[in-house]
């Protein structure tokens, strides 16, 4: 019997993929980098940023660079855990063909 | 989830990764506001030194360095109020590059002040210590980068650098446009890589 893999809920939308495949790169990426690379509104990454920080793979800080908040991101270590994770179980995915 | 989901995740995960990485493109302006300054710099001073010019070589110095820190603060000002520019510098890469210009450049200036106050190198090879300095650093960043005209431009700098080594009272003639064109050239033509992806980028309405 093959069991299914485990999705994370994380990584089943692209903006969220997206935002931790920067994190990856980076230490920690601001608010407007985010915006700009992953080409999402305001909102729309405002949203996801919020889920990966209630999910624990993100922290999240603000801070202020005169009178102008900053939102700055950077990557939980369980992030890293389940980024990698979510990888290796795509990569499984394309080795053994349809599941 | 089947394969052409999960092939298309990971392809999205090697885009995303390629645009943080390759967002250091945008930070080789300081390639050509250095190459710039060193184009005319170098040969002016040269001619100073042969009479061709008015011997007013602590002038000269000083306007070059000054341009060259003054275009540093207002460029880098103007360049990181652009959403999404710093993130480059920020990359593994990035940070690779800023250690290694700043090692070169830092030996360079240590050498230029002690080698001739020592007698161990003598004042006029001054220029030449520049170029190896030069040299190395371009070298070192077109292996961080991974960038053929970097490496191309190192290439041109060291065998600039060694001919001035011989001619020395033409060094600055040899030097001036070997390290300004060995840093102007790669550096021009990283930017415009970075403002083509860009706008084929903008173009494709790309959205994650």
């Amino acid at each position: 019997m093959v069991t299914k893999p485990e999705f994370d809920p994380a990584f089943l939308s692209q903006a969220r993929l997206g935002i931790i495949s920067v994190l990856i790169t980076v230490e920690e990426a601001t608010f407007p980098e985010l915006k700009e690379l992953l080409k999402l509104t305001q909102g729309n990454l405002g949203a996801h940023l919020r889920w990966l920080e209630e999910a624990g793979y993100v922290n999240v800080r603000k801070e202020f660079v005169g009178r102008k908040p900053r939102t700055i991101a950077s990557l939980t270590e369980s992030g890293r855990a389940a980024f990698k994770c979510h990888i290796a179980t795509l990569e499984a995915i394309l080795r053994n063909g349809e599941r | 989830m089947n394969t052409e989901v999960a092939s298309n995740d990971l392809m999205y995960i090697r885009e995303v990764l390629d645009r943080t990485h390759r967002s250091i493109d945008q930070s080789a302006w300081p390639f050509v506001l250095w190459g710039t300054i060193v184009l005319f710099w170098y040969p002016i001073h040269n001619l100073m030194f042969l009479n061709v010019l008015p011997n007013w070589w602590r002038q000269l110095l000083i306007f070059a360095l000054g341009v060259g820190f003054a275009g540093m603060i207002l460029i880098g000002r103007r360049m990181k109020r652009r959403s999404g520019y710093v993130v480059g510098e920020k990359t593994f890469v990035g940070k690779q590059v800023t250690r290694v210009c700043s090692w070169y450049v830092g030996a360079a200036v240590l050498l230029s002040v002690l080698g001739p106050s020592s007698g161990i190198i003598p004042g006029p090879q001054v220029p030449v210590v520049w170029g190896f300095a030069y040299a190395h650093m371009v070298f070192g960043v077109g292996v961080s980068t991974d960038s053929r005209q970097y490496l191309v431009s190192a290439a041109a700098i060291f065998a600039g650098s060694m001919l001035a080594m011989a001619f020395t009272q033409f060094n600055g003639l040899i030097l001036g446009p070997c390290m300004g064109l060995g840093m102007l050239v790669p550096g021009v033509i990283s930017m415009r890589r970075a403002k083509r992806r860009t706008m084929a980028e903008e173009n494709s309405g790309d959205k994650a």
